[in-house]
Parts: structure tokens; C-alpha cells; sequence
């Protein structure tokens, strides 16, 4: 059996002790969230709403509604906002700016999600490397090995493991679509017994989601890190993955219950850590403030030379948001840097563990192979 | 020239390198005539080392067969211990378990809710409760006798309303978290017992 005590005290030394691995940490943080635990971020909590004061209009009342929304829409693009000076065309030509801000960040979007996996794969990497060698790499060299094949092998198995739960989901949206659907237009009365059987099916495919997504979430991380490190293709990562997962689920799920548990600790300190660091945030958000306010009163000059009122403000504040945010809440970002850097560092320690583990058989053994 | 890698080569023969260091060896050696005789030489050791006959060592296997047979051996677990393990195991387990049953109840009776409001569920919905949700009941009952009116009775209605949907969640949350914790803790605790009593054996 491994010692999962040892795996996490080593991490932390690990943490503390290499602080490049902060910088991919932080990557990480930003694209994936900060708050999430990596086992399914959803914290499960749900609002319900109101119900007495609220009335959700019927089917026929949601199309009457859609229509009246669009002659307004139509109205507002014609005649503008009176009230605050604004013309229907600087209205027009706001809507492009939003188009061009939405374009904007497709593409920071994209470009952060290449930087997530390049990451994933750096900090894997880095880990390993280190056990091998006890060398440290700089950020520099960090990014030089994640920018590979790999990264690229580990966005495609994300996306096949996300894909049973894509699917699910669609199928319960899907039809429950039809459902409403045919319900508004043909005149069918429901019997309690087919409501009963449709709530059990619904509760069903959901707790078989949410299950299946976290056994998939498990596995990833053995995909990954067979993919990483033994450089193998999506479908042998797949295949070694699952076959070391399933040759040693004792010590994986050990590994795994410990993590929970060590989650849940996470999120109550990390509570505790964001009310405390609030001071800290206030400080960041004013050199945000400062950072951002000469691209910003550049930006609103820009815009002022096609709109007018207050649209050049609001379009200058959309755009240098998402900086201000990154500024202002950084020192959230790097408690979820730490996270992210910790919990990947444990699963790296505990693949290495597991694979050194004289349990294995020679056919199971992972061995190197190229694509 | 960069530095020599003759500490590496050893590992570069046996093909135990990869990733970025397998690189720079390559590429070094590429380069480099001195490391290229050197791993030459290795080479030449090895196959002459193999060539050289066997002496009569026990296999690892039979080794750890021979001290496994040394070892004072433990007593193998009742039927009832196992049990117990097991159970032991099955705590964490059940507890996710609960926690993943009562997050998706809430999450279909979220889903209820919002097909009663669009008139799915009128047939049943009386019989299902599901309408007494939202509703505050203190708040008017404290409205009907004077003591809240206007914004301050919404407002209290209104957090009554929000309360008593989130307040049972939240303590469900808290208590599996809880317990979960307290498993840990109590594994933890056993596991450096464990872990001494081995020492004190050893």
C-alpha cells in the first residue's frame, strides 16, 4: 500500500519549496477557476426562488412576451435613449463594440485555455523531473516542456471524459425541451404515476452524472499523467491509465478519499483565508483602479469619437474589466494557484508511487512508448 | 562546448532517461566527442560484464520468500475484523454517497419547482408539496397581527422564504462535511498507532 501521508507531506515540501511551479499554479487558477476543488467543483448549493412572489409566465405568455421583446428591441435600435442623449446608431454602433469586446475575448479565451493545458503539462513535468533529478527548472524552461505534443493530448482526454457527462446532460435537456414543447401545444394531461415515473428518471440520470462525473474526474488524472510522463498517445494513455487505476483501486482510492477530505478542509480554510485577505483585495483593487485607468481613459477616447452619452464609458470600463478583476482579486488567484499547484503535485507523487510498487505485473507495467 | 554530461550516460544506456533530459543528452552527445567515447566505452563494459557467468545468487523473489519465512508472521484477520474493515472503508464511501442523494434532490426538486411554476405539475402539485416551498409563514402570521408592514414585512418574507430553502441545505452540507472530517481525523490518528506500533515491533 502506499502512504498517502507521506505523498501529501512531500507535496507540500514540494509547494514551499519551488516556487515556479506558483507561476503555472496561477495559469491554472485562471482558467479553470480558483475556487474549484478538481473533483467536480460544484458545491452542490442551490437556491430555490421565491415562489409566492413570483409567477413564471405560461408558454403561450413566454411567446406573446418573446414578440413584445423584440418589437421594444426593434424600437430601441430605431429610436435610441432619449433620456440619456443616445441616438438609435451610436446604440448600433455599441452593439458592434460588444460584438468586437465578445470576439475579444473568444480569443483570450482560447489563448488561455492553450496556456491551461501547457501548464498542466509543465507542473507534471516539473514535479517528475524533480523526483528524478532534485533539479529545479526555472518558469523559462517550465514552458519550454509544456509547450508539446502532450498538452495538446491532454485537451483532447479532457474532452473525452467530459464527453459521457456532455451527453447525458443533453439528453435530459433535450428532453425535457420536447416535454415542454409538445405539453404547449398538444393538450395532454400528465397522471401522477407518469410524473412520478419522469421524476425518478430525472433523478436518476442525474445522480448517474454526477457519479459518472466523478469516477471520470479519478481517472484523468492517471490519464494525464501516462500521457505526460510516459509520452503515450490519447488511446494508450486511455487504456495504461485505466489498467493502473484498476490494478491498484485500493491505493488509488485511498489517495482519493484522502483528497476529498483534504478538499473539504480546503474549502473551509479557504473561507477563512478569502475573509481574511479581504484588507489585501481592497489594497489590489485600488492599483487596479490605477493600472487600468490610462488604457481605460484611452479606450473611452477612442470610443467617444463614434458614440456619445455614457456608451463610451461603458464600453471603455467592458473592456479593462477582465484586467481589473485579474489585478484586484490576485490574491485569491494565488490561494487557488496553491491549490491547483498541490493537488496536481499529489496525483504526480502518487502515480509515481503507484507505478513503483513491485505489485505490478510485468504485463500492466507501463512501459515508454512513442505515437 | 557545454558541460559534460558523463554522470548522465550511465542512465542514458540503461534508458532511463526522458523528457527534457533525454534532449540535452542527446544533443550533447551529438556534439561531444569526449562523452561520445565515454558512453562508448560504457558500451563495451556492459557487454563484457554480460558475458561474464552468473555466480550463484538467489533470485529477489526467492530472497523475500526466505525472509517472509523468517519473519514472525501476523495473525490472519477473523471474519469479524474484516468485516469491520470493511465497514470502516465504507463510512467515507456512504457518506459521498448521501451527499451526492441529497444534492440531487435538491437539485430535481429545483426542477419541480420550476415546472410547477410553468403549470407542468398542477395535477400533482398539492399532492407533492411542492408549492409550500417558498412560502413564509411566520413573517405573516407576525404581518396579520401589526407587528411588520410594508417593506419590512417583504423584506422579512422574503428572507424567510430564502432561509427556509437554504438552511436545511446548508446544514446537510455542513454535517457530511463535518463527518467527513472526523473520518479522517480518525483514520489519521490510527494510522500513526499503526505506524508506531510497527516501529516499537521493528
Amino acid at each position: 500500500m502506499i502512504d498517502p501521508v507521506k505523498i501529501l507531506q512531500r507535496a507540500w515540501y514540494i509547494l514551499w519549496n519551488y516556487r515556479a511551479l506558483w507561476v503555472f499554479g496561477l495559469i491554472l487558477a485562471i482558467a479553470t477557476g480558483a475556487g474549484s476543488s478538481g473533483n467536480g467543483g460544484n458545491n452542490g448549493m442551490q437556491y430555490g426562488n421565491d415562489g409566492h412572489s413570483y409567477q413564471t409566465p405560461s408558454y403561450g405568455s413566454v411567446q406573446e412576451a418573446l414578440k413584445a421583446f423584440k418589437q421594444e428591441v426593434q424600437k430601441l435600435f430605431t429610436q435610441g435613449i432619449p433620456e440619456f442623449h443616445i441616438s438609435g446608431e451610436a446604440l448600433t454602433t455599441f452593439l458592434w463594440i460588444i460584438g468586437i469586446f465578445v470576439v475579444f475575448m473568444l480569443l483570450v479565451g482560447i489563448v488561455v485555455a492553450i496556456a491551461r493545458y501547457v501548464s498542466e503539462t509543465a507542473v507534471i513535468r516539473m514535479v517528475d523531473e524533480y523526483e528524478n533529478t532534485a533539479t529545479k527548472m526555472t518558469v523559462r524552461q517550465g514552458f519550454r516542456i509544456g509547450w508539446s505534443r502532450a498538452s495538446w493530448r491532454l485537451f483532447l482526454i479532457n474532452l473525452i471524459v467530459h464527453l459521457p457527462v456532455i451527453l447525458l446532460v443533453l439528453l435530459l435537456l433535450i428532453t425535457g425541451m420536447i416535454m415542454l414543447v409538445v405539453i404547449g401545444n398538444v393538450n395532454i394531461t400528465l397522471n401522477p404515476v407518469n410524473i412520478v415515473a419522469m421524476i425518478g428518471l430525472v433523478f436518476l440520470v442525474i445522480f448517474m452524472v454526477i457519479i459518472l462525473s466523478i469516477i471520470l474526474g479519478l481517472l484523468r488524472q492517471f490519464f494525464w499523467r501516462v500521457c505526460v510522463l510516459e509520452e503515450a498517445s490519447v488511446g494508450e494513455s486511455l487504456r495504461r491509465g485505466f489498467t493502473m487505476v484498476r490494478e491498484n483501486w485500493k491505493n488509488v482510492g485511498l489517495m482519493w478519499l484522502v483528497m476529498i477530505g483534504l478538499g473539504i478542509a480546503w474549502a473551509i480554510v479557504s473561507i477563512i483565508a478569502v475573509i481574511i485577505t479581504i484588507p489585501i483585495v481592497i489594497v489590489t483593487s485600488i492599483i487596479a483602479v490605477i493600472v487600468v485607468a490610462i488604457p481605460a481613459l484611452l479606450l473611452v477616447g477612442i470610443f467617444s469619437l463614434f458614440l456619445g452619452g455614457p456608451l463610451p464609458w461603458i464600453a471603455g470600463a467592458l473592456f479593462v474589466l477582465p484586467l481589473f478583476f485579474l489585478i484586484a482579486f490576485s490574491p485569491w488567484l494565488m490561494l487557488g494557484s496553491w491549490q491547483k499547484v498541490y493537488t496536481s503535485t499529489v496525483w504526480t507523487l502518487t502515480y509515481r508511487e503507484i507505478k513503483a510498487l513491485p505489485a505490478l505485473t510485468p504485463d500492466t507495467e507501463v512501459q515508454p512508448a512513442g505515437d | 562546448m557545454s558541460k559534460h554530461m558523463t554522470e548522465w550516460l550511465n542512465a542514458y544506456l540503461d534508458g532511463e532517461l526522458r523528457g527534457l533530459r533525454l534532449h540535452d543528452v542527446e544533443a550533447h552527445l551529438e556534439e561531444c566527442r569526449a562523452c561520445q567515447e565515454e558512453l562508448q566505452s560504457l558500451r563495451g563494459l556492459s557487454v563484457l560484464l554480460q558475458e561474464v557467468p552468473v555466480p550463484g545468487f538467489i533470485s529477489p523473489e526467492r530472497l523475500a520468500a526466505q525472509v517472509n519465512l523468517r519473519l514472525p508472521h501476523q495473525q490472519t484477520a477473523t471474519p469479524r475484523k474484516r468485516i469491520l474493515e470493511i465497514g470502516w472503508w465504507m463510512i467515507p464511501v456512504g457518506l459521498l454517497a448521501t451527499w451526492i442523494f441529497i444534492n440531487t434532490s435538491f437539485l430535481v426538486s429545483d426542477i419541480l419547482s420550476a415546472a410547477s411554476n410553468l403549470g407542468l405539475l398542477t395535477s400533482i402539485s398539492d399532492w407533492l408539496f411542492i408549492s409550500s416551498s417558498g412560502e413564509a409563514y411566520w413573517s405573516s402570521t407576525l404581518g396579520q397581527f401589526g407587528f411588520l408592514s410594508g417593506n419590512s414585512l417583504d423584506w422579512i418574507a422574503s428572507t424567510e422564504a430564502f432561509t427556509r430553502t437554504s438552511i436545511p441545505q446548508i446544514t446537510f452540507q455542513a454535517s457530511i462535511a463535518l463527518l467527513y472530517l472526523s473520518w479522517i481525523a480518525i483514520w489519521w490518528v490510527r494510522r500513526r498507532h499503526q505506524v508506531h506500533g510497527k516501529l516499537l515491533e521493528g
